[in-house]
């Protein structure tokens, strides 16, 4: 297929997004919640993906369907994951650890010739050996760092590829305005960043012998450009991912990249029905690196 | 131990470094304006430990706790008195 948005017109996006918190809520009662709020109670996340690192954490879920006028066909471009409770542990400790089970499920159906389909489940972990130093309180770091890691199971339906994937990722915390993981705020202006360095391993089940590794580098920023008052109504996401190849035999690339860039529009300032516009290009991390270059728009909703 | 205004002297404050805002009562911890996000309500669970076992070395903050969704600033100072008194 040529340049899938040469004349495509996707619309209808449904985001659902509980918060980017964890509950730890007695069970719902039915009738007296709302369903939003049965999703907060019930200890469930749904996200854009859980792929190690915090920074997906941050946007929601797409579920895109469009119509390509140039090829006429109908297509559905699905990027979602499922986090469910969280165990924690070393709770008397000044070190935080915690796991959660995840499912996810990407889709991408815009470009006839490079379908993409994929159902990943897997555990995620936290570790946060040191808080970060905070006045009126002894002890922490200026520069706290913390791991993210994760385990996966993940099933290529369209290269019929199923992978095993362990990575961690490390990464900096400060309270200090400017440094990495820092509120910086100018004005209403409201922006925030993490980079992250790690390891990434890819295997395949069938073939023991098939397999590739990354060191990977990744930036993502999240911008709030106006000024929100009580809500939130603009938001601008940011990621990059650069891989330098350790060995691969499995997915035959060398060095690849990835950038996503995610605009969000909420009128009503509450972060629950808007607009939005995603674009993606490089090497897709999430559909064993199948090369990509999309824009997607349309209305979102977050429950 | 410490009385409830000295706790919410304490939360108000260390929300106040972490955020560069001063918290409201009713202000969501994850939401707008303060905008703590998961990293940072980790290390705000990991603060407010320090401070609770200073008291009582047997109670404890978890970070579960301090990412429950919704939770206002009112609603963790409440968390913690209950902890310590």
């Amino acid at each position: 297929m040529k340049k899938f948005f040469g004349a495509c017109f996707s619309f209808c996006v449904v985001i659902c997004s509980c918060s980017d918190t964890e509950a730890q809520a007695p069970a719902p009662t039915p009738g007296s919640t709302s369903f939003y709020d049965w999703f907060k109670n019930a200890n469930i996340s749904i996200r854009k993906s859980f792929d190690g690192s915090k920074k997906d954490e941050e946007k929601p879920a797409n579920f895109f369907w469009g119509h390509d006028f140039h090829e006429k066909f109908d297509f559905t471009t699905i990027d979602a994951g499922l986090k469910i409770s969280q165990i924690e542990l070393l709770k008397h400790t000044n070190s935080a650890l915690l796991f959660f089970p995840k499912l996810e499920w990407h889709k991408d159906g815009s470009n006839k010739d490079k379908k993409k389909s994929s159902f990943a489940t897997g555990i995620n972990a936290e570790f946060f050996p040191v808080r970060a130093r905070t006045n009126g309180l002894p002890g922490g770091l200026k520069l706290a760092p913390f791991v993210l890691g994760s385990f996966d199971y993940q099933n290529d339906y369209i290269k019929k590829l199923r992978t095993i994937k362990p990575k961690g990722f490390l990464s900096f915390f400060s309270n200090a305005t400017g440094l990495p993981g820092s509120s910086i705020r100018s004005g209403g202006l409201f922006f925030r960043y993490y980079p992250y360095t790690g390891f990434e391993y890819f295997q395949s089940t069938d073939s023991t012998s098939k397999r590739a590794s990354y060191w990977t580098s990744r930036l993502f920023f999240e911008l709030y450009p106006i000024a929100a008052g009580k809500g939130d109504f603009v938001q601008i996401t940011f990621d990059y991912s650069y891989r330098v190849k350790v060995k691969d035999n499995l997915y035959q690339k060398g060095n690849v990249n990835w950038l996503s860039v995610g605009l969000n529009i909420y009128p009503d300032g509450k972060g629950k029905i808007g607009f939005g516009l995603d674009y993606s290009r490089g090497d897709d991390p999430a559909n064993s690196f199948a090369e990509t270059d999309k824009i997607s728009f349309g209305l979102k909703l977050k429950f | 131990m410490p009385t409830k205004q000295q706790i919410t002297t304490k939360v108000n404050g260390t929300i106040k470094d972490m955020t560069g805002l001063s918290p409201k009562p009713g202000n969501v911890l994850a939401d707008a304006p303060l905008r703590m996000d998961s990293t940072s309500l980790a290390n705000l669970a990991l603060g407010l430990r320090n401070y609770v076992k200073g008291f009582d070395p047997e109670q404890t903050v978890t970070v579960t706790e301090v990412r429950k969704s919704g939770l206002t600033v009112e609603q963790l100072i409440d968390l913690i008195d209950k902890k310590l008194n």
